[in-house]
């Protein structure tokens, strides 16, 4: 990854103050990219949409030449998966369906927050910020986030995070942001 | 007309541009990408994708090796169970025709010859395969899944049985990228 500038504790920093509230105003967004989590010597990728609007969102993801397609809805009330081989299962929230479904704890939840560069509202959190005020670093929910790449033009969502728990790393990387 | 089961007993080699759209149910673009794609009997295949993003998949005959530049990330596995019944399967002569699919008649829509195929096993991941050949040669592949998604996969370029060079078929992971899974 890139080299961030210096990086500070984040709740210090200026520049960190105007983004996060620059950042709190976005609740429409969609995003396409690629996803990667590994755990343990296992290690599985696909390719990403995420569309949220609000609470409510839809994820798509698909391996290569189509196959394994994965379908998510959900909104505040709950969430339903689609499987390309016709499975269906729901749940009340993200995180315990995608458990149930791939066998790996992925924070959904969280994701929807992390993948704008801003922690989860109301979760504690330590947060490291660059002299530019871009999140570099937030430990939360015991995971720890880094951000290796940025958009160059403003708003400067992120291009690129990892998200480590114990032994299962989540991998973002973004190819277009639609706010 | 082609007899399918001939045209991919008999392929040995195969070299072409592709281009690939994914619908979902209600028939919207979920997403288009594009690459170059090379094919030797037994087991060797690569597919490189330009776009949306990179991506290289290559199976040495062994292992099946996933390459993610974007998230700096490689994967690899054991052959035999990662290809499942996917076209790739087909494609490679890692599972021939009529032992996984029962053929369908010919059906001539927008120029090509279509076959439909379907598998004889209940727990395949797709619902059904559709190949399109032109002028006797194949042009295009169509996975419809069992959520009603459809996978369109079209050639360009297509060379049948050329001699390639057999490093195309060995896969390197580039330094400083994880190598994650199983070498053996």
């Amino acid at each position: 990854c890139a080299v961030a500038p210096p990086v500070g504790d984040a709740n210090d920093n200026p520049a960190w103050r105007v983004r996060s509230a620059q950042l709190a105003k976005i609740d429409r967004w969609q995003v396409q990219g690629r996803i990667g989590v590994v755990r343990g010597r296992e290690a599985w990728s696909a390719s990403l949409a995420w569309r949220q609007d609000g609470t409510q969102y839809a994820i798509d993801l698909l391996g290569p030449f189509g196959a394994g397609r994965v379908h998510v809805e959900g909104d505040a009330n709950g969430v339903t998966l689609f499987t390309g081989d016709g499975q269906q299962l729901s749940a009340a929230d993200a995180d315990e369906l995608i458990e149930r479904a791939t066998g790996v704890a992925v924070p959904v939840a969280a994701l929807r927050d992390w993948v704008l560069g801003r922690p989860q509202a109301g979760v504690p959190a330590r947060l490291q910020a660059d002299v530019r005020g871009r999140l570099t670093r937030i430990e939360q929910a015991g995971w720890v986030v880094e951000y290796g790449a940025w958009q160059a033009q403003a708003p400067e969502l992120p291009l690129k995070l990892r998200a480590e728990h114990g032994d299962v790393q989540v991998r973002l990387s973004i190819e277009r942001w639609d706010t | 007309e082609v007899s399918v089961t001939q045209y991919f007993r008999e392929l040995q080699s195969l070299d072409a541009g592709f281009r690939q759209v994914v619908l979902d149910a209600n028939g919207r673009v979920a997403q288009r990408s594009a690459g170059h794609m090379a094919m030797a009997k037994p087991a060797r295949f690569r597919w490189d994708y330009t776009e949306p993003s990179p991506q290289t998949i290559v199976a040495d005959g062994k292992r099946l090796w996933v390459y993610d530049p974007g998230l700096e990330q490689v994967t690899v596995k054991p052959l035999d169970n990662a290809l499942g019944s996917t076209p790739l399967a087909l494609l490679s002569g890692v599972a021939p025709i009529d032992q996984a699919f029962s053929v369908g008649k010919v059906q001539r829509i927008q120029g090509l010859d279509w076959y439909t195929l379907t598998p004889k096993s209940s727990d395949s991941d797709f619902q059904s395969l559709r190949i399109g050949f032109g002028d006797g040669e194949l042009a295009a592949i169509e996975l419809l899944d069992k959520l009603g998604g459809r996978t369109r996969l079209d050639f360009i370029g297509l060379k049948h049985n050329p001699a390639l060079d057999a490093a195309e078929f060995v896969f390197t992971p580039p330094a400083g990228v994880d190598v994650i899974g199983d070498r053996s």
